[in-house]
Parts: C-alpha cells; structure tokens; sequence
C-alpha cells in the first residue's frame, strides 16, 4: 500500500508531461534526421544543421539572430533589474503621497493585456523613433514587465527587516549607501531570480519584435524560426521539419541549460522568499 | 555625553506613541526605559538615535539640540532585539562596516576590530558569517560592532529577550560590567523589570507613552509613585486591597466584602487627611505578607495555591473574591484549603487613590 501511495504523485505527474516530453523528444530526433515517422527517424543526418554555416534562403545569418535575441534579452534584463530594485525599494520603504495608489495601478496594469496596447505603442515607438529598433522593443517589453518586476522586488525588500535598515543608518549609512551596500547584497537572491526569469522572457519573446522589427537585419531567434516555418519572401512554400527542428532545438538549448544552472534561484520567485 | 530628552511627544498619525516625555540621562549614566509592550519605549530610543523625528519636544546632546541631525553623524551605538547584524559580511565586515564608512585608515579599523573583539571575546569568530553563529555569539557580535565606534552614546533595544534563561544572566552581568568600565551613557529598553533593576542606574517607568515615575531601582521598590509602578516593580507584584474607610473607636478600618484591615499608626495620619475620599487602596508586596494560624488576626485567608521556588514559597491565597500572594519561608505547616490569618508588615504598607492611582501615603 505504502509504495503504491508513494509511487502515485509521481505515476501522475509523468502521464501529465508526458505530452511535453515527446514534444522535445520529437525535437531531438528530428533535427537529426532527414524525415521522421512519428517519433521514427528515418536515418541519422546533419544536414539540417546547414544554416548553422550558410545563411537558409534569403534570411539573414542565424547567428545575427541569436545576436539580436541576446541583445534583446540582456538589455531589456538590465533595465528591468535597475528600474524594479530602485521602485520596488521605494515602493517597499517610504511613504508617500499616492504610494497605496500607485502600487494598485502596477497590479492592474500587470493584469491589462499588453496585446491591446499594440497600436498605441506602435504609434509611440514611431514617435521617438525606435520603430525597428532594439532598443525600443527592449523598453516596451521592458515597460510591460515592469509590474511583475517591481512586485515580486517588492516581496523581496518587504522580507529585510527594518531593523537591518536602522543599523545601516545609524552605522554611518546615508539612505543611498544603505540601499546600495545593505539593501541590495540583501534582496541579492530576488536579484537573481527576477534577471533568470526576466532573460528567459525576453529570449521567448516573439510578437513585439516580430511586429515593431520588421527589418531581417533585425530578427530575433523566434521571429528567424517562424519564417522558417512560413517559408521566407520569394521561396515555395515547402516546409522542412528538419530545419525546422533543428533550428528548434536551437533556439531552446541555450535555455534549457540556463534554466539547468539557476533554477534555485527560480523556484525563489515562486517561493517568494528571503532565506537568510 | 548628557542626553536631555525635553517635553518629548511622538505621534503617528492619530497615534500618540509618547506623550510630553522629559528625561535628563547624566554623563555615564546606565538607564533603563521599562513598560509593557506597546508603552512607547523604543520609540524613545528611536527618536534619541534619529530615526524618528520628534513631533514636539527637544532631545538635546550635551545641550545642544539634535532634533534635525541624521543618525550617521550622532556617533551612536545601537543593539537591536534582533541584533540586525548584516548577513551577508562576516563578523569582521559587521564590526568594520561603520569604521569603513567613516573612512577610517584600515590599520586602524584593524586595530580597532581586534580590541573590541578581545573585549567581547569574541576573537575565534571574526571569519563567520552571522547565519553561523548562536544567539548569544550574535549577540556578543551585535555589542561589539556598538562599541567598535566608540560612540557617545549605546542605545540597547532589549538585547537580552532572544537569549535564553541561563544566558540573559550572564549577559546581563557582562553589559553591566562593560558599561561601567567603558563608562559609555546607555540607555536601555526593556519589558523585564528585573533585567531594569539589575542593571540600570536609574529607570524610567513608562505606560501608553507617559512617564510614570524616573528614579533609582530602590526607589521604584520602596516609594512607587502610583498604582502602575507599583505593580509593574518587583516580582511576585505588589497585592492590592480596594476597601472603604470605616472609624471603629479610635481605630480606621479598611472594610470590604467580608473582610476588614485595621490600619497601623504609621497610616492613619494620611489617611485622616483624605477620608472625604471614602474608597482607597492599600497595597501590600507579597514579602510583607505573614500567615499565621487563624485565630491570630482578623483577616482569615483560604490557601489556594502553594508554588514552592526553592528559597522561599509562593502561597496564593482567597479572601472572599480577593485573591492575594504571600512569599513565606519553605517551612510552613499549612496546605492547599487550610484557613490561616494573614499579618502585613506594618512597616511597608502603601495607600493609592482608587480614581487617579497616585500614591496618597506609605508606612
């Protein structure tokens, strides 16, 4: 009975993802082989792997791509962590007017769906001229989620205890030097979770560079994958799964070996908490 | 350094956490700041180390007023109840950290660290990190990063009540050494009156943000200022008997529901003077209380409770709906539901005002 019991989470969360691991079992066999049959590979080949020297049809280089989504991701990371720690500790930390206010319009502007805002950020890009650009996908993805950031930094400066804070000003501190040599080693764990979490996000994203980087020269990973799937300008519409997975498997492994080193500091998001 | 606190009043909001509190804390002076939760003490000391800025009032270091002085250039040391020693830097970064920021030169903070961390012996844990350390050592961590800036003034936010029993003794003897060998102004905050009659100087009692009464332990003990002081010093607290005044030939009377004291001459001139007052409390520590066998006196008593602690023993004791606390040697004949007669010690007895608490007389 005992096994059985012990045995039974597991059994169930196995059949419940299972779907999933064949999806990336899939994945792995198709992007080395040139036709599969289910999960049946059709012999072992490398030749899906060809963008990786020469750039596939008209698109440009996949590396520039890979450049692009890095750029993105890491941008829009850093401006994330800066913009929420220094937010979330205000937010955290002193009083003002309106601050009940403005910390129930980060909830619902977290809850808002962003895709409504599409237009209205078209126009605004267009405006500052960043249309087609990193730099101002990276701030409306940036922008979108800075509600989740400054929430979950939140959580993290609510945790250091105020006490902790009296000491650093009474050791010498001012506000800053406290914040900065007291408060940020502290929430340190926070840190880290949010730039893994956010980076993952960014890597991911797919609609705002697809729809405010039109340029090639601007694609990211995901925007380079689903012209793949859809055929490039000037191509038949012939779709190569192969490719396709390769270019897949691509896309996720450096991913999947992020998420490999740091999903400590991950499961602390969805913990949300401070251990000393 | 002198602190003078003048006419202090700390509000938040609508709440007034203290109330036109003046203190003058002498040069060298150890004082404990004593109350219930929620009295208002640590706000004092908040307000004293510049967290807090006074809604009215002054505080004043040697004389000149600080009111508007950041915490950074008060030169103070403070102990928090949770230490709020840093985690992330180890016990040597802890004690460094307020020396770093002074700028200091590093032989120096080096110099410094060391001696401080001899006088706290606390030398074989410079390399560790606070997660690392017990309650006491963190403890000893959090006094010595205090006393490494050689501040003017220690503030101690109840440093003692995370430690255990047999700990917090030794602790309390140790700080108390150290005060008065360093002879650093200290002002201490702390719920436990015995850890404020142990070790401090002089103690100012304080209820809901009032100041109760500020004077030596002693006097705490034997001339309390009201009903709350009397209470709160001293330890099993003080017995209270609510009674009116009746004249029986030349004797006063205290007379309640089913029992009656005659009062000793030593109280009957006070209590002449405010007999229009009918209704009085005398109060009687439990010390000053004897039992004898019933037909002795004239205020018989149930036994109820007997709780032995050792030295002496702690009898509960039912007057009709009264319930009173003798403290008798260990040798005593009764047990639980014997009738005995209680004798107060003339010589220490206490009438308050029933309305306002005040202490009206004392034998």
């Amino acid at each position: 009975m005992g096994k059985i019991r012990k045995g039974a989470p597991y059994l169930i969360l196995m059949v419940l993802s299972l779907p999933l691991l064949l999806l990336y079992a899939w994945l792995f066999i198709g992007a080395f082989s040139p036709r599969t049959h289910g999960l049946i590979p059709e012999g072992f080949t490398l030749s899906n792997w060809r963008f990786l020297f020469a750039p596939w049809g008209n698109r440009p280089s996949i590396w520039v791509a890979a450049l692009n989504s890095t750029l993105l991701a890491g941008g829009y990371t850093v401006v994330l962590l800066l913009v929420s720690s220094t937010a979330a500790y205000a937010l955290s930390r002193l009083s003002f007017r309106g601050r009940r206010f403005f910390l129930m319009l980060v909830l619902i502007l977290h809850a808002f769906p962003s895709i409504t805002l599409l237009i209205a950020i078209f126009y605004v890009l267009r405006a500052l001229r960043l249309y087609d650009t990193l730099i101002g996908v990276a701030l409306v993805k940036t922008a979108l989620e800075l509600p989740l950031g400054i929430w979950v930094m939140k959580g993290f400066f609510d945790n250091v205890s105020w006490d902790i804070e009296m000491a650093a000003l009474i050791d010498g501190c001012s506000r800053l030097q406290a914040w900065r040599r007291v408060m940020i080693p502290m929430v340190r764990p926070g840190i880290a979770a949010l730039a893994v979490f956010a980076f993952v996000l960014g890597w991911n994203e797919f609609l705002l560079p697809y729809i405010y980087m039109p340029s090639s020269r601007n694609w990211t990973l995901s925007v380079f994958i689903r012209s793949v799937t859809a055929g490039g300008a000037g191509e038949i519409l012939f779709v190569n799964y192969g490719v396709i997975a390769a270019a897949g498997l691509f896309y996720v492994l450096p991913v999947l070996l992020f998420f490999l080193f740091t999903q400590r500091y991950l499961l602390q998001i969805y913990a949300g908490g401070v251990k000393g | 350094m002198r602190v003078s606190i003048e006419r202090l009043t700390k509000r938040f909001g609508k709440v007034v956490a203290v109330q036109d509190l003046s203190l003058e804390i002498m040069d060298g002076e150890f004082v404990a700041l004593l109350g219930p939760s929620g009295c208002g003490k640590t706000t004092v000391l908040l307000t004293v180390a510049g967290i807090y800025r006074p809604t009215q009032g002054w505080i004043r270091f040697d004389g000149k007023v600080v009111n508007d002085l950041p915490p950074r250039d008060r030169n103070i040391g403070m102990v928090f109840q949770s230490y709020a020693l840093y985690p992330h830097m180890t016990v040597y970064e802890n004690i460094a950290f307020p020396l770093t920021l002074r700028r200091m030169p590093r032989a120096e903070i080096h110099r410094r660290v060391m001696a401080a961390a001899q006088l706290l012996q606390i030398e074989e844990l410079l390399d560790r990190r606070p997660g690392q350390l017990s309650g006491g050592q963190q403890q000893r961590v959090a006094l010595c990063r205090a006393l490494a800036k050689e501040p003017d003034l220690l503030l101690l936010d109840e440093p003692l009540s995370n430690l255990d029993a047999r700990l917090r003794l030794l602790a309390r003897a140790e700080i108390k050494r150290l005060q008065k060998e360093l002879g650093i102004t200290t002002i201490f905050v702390t719920h436990d009156q015995v850890e404020a009659m142990t070790m401090a100087d002089r103690i100012a009692v304080l209820n809901q943000g009032v100041l109760q009464q500020f004077d030596t332990p002693e006097a705490l003990y034997t001339r309390p200022a009201n009903l709350f002081v009397a209470e709160f010093i001293g330890s099993p607290p003080m017995n209270f008997l609510e009674g009116s005044l009746t004249v029986h030939g030349s004797a006063l009377r205290l007379t309640g529901p089913g029992w009656h004291v005659t009062l000793p001459e030593g109280l009957r001139s006070c209590a002449e003077a405010i007999r229009d007052r009918d209704r009085l409390i005398l109060g009687v520590r439990p010390e000053h209380v004897r039992l004898a066998s019933p037909e002795e006196g004239e205020l018989r008593a149930e036994v109820y409770v007997i709780e032995p602690l050792g030295r002496d023993v702690l009898v509960n004791l039912r007057v009709g709906s009264l319930r009173l606390r003798a403290l008798v040697p260990p040798s005593f004949p009764w047990k639980v539901g014997d009738i005995v007669s209680l004798h107060f010690d003339s010589a220490h007895l206490y009438l308050f005002d029933p309305h306002t608490g005040v202490l009206i007389g004392r034998s």
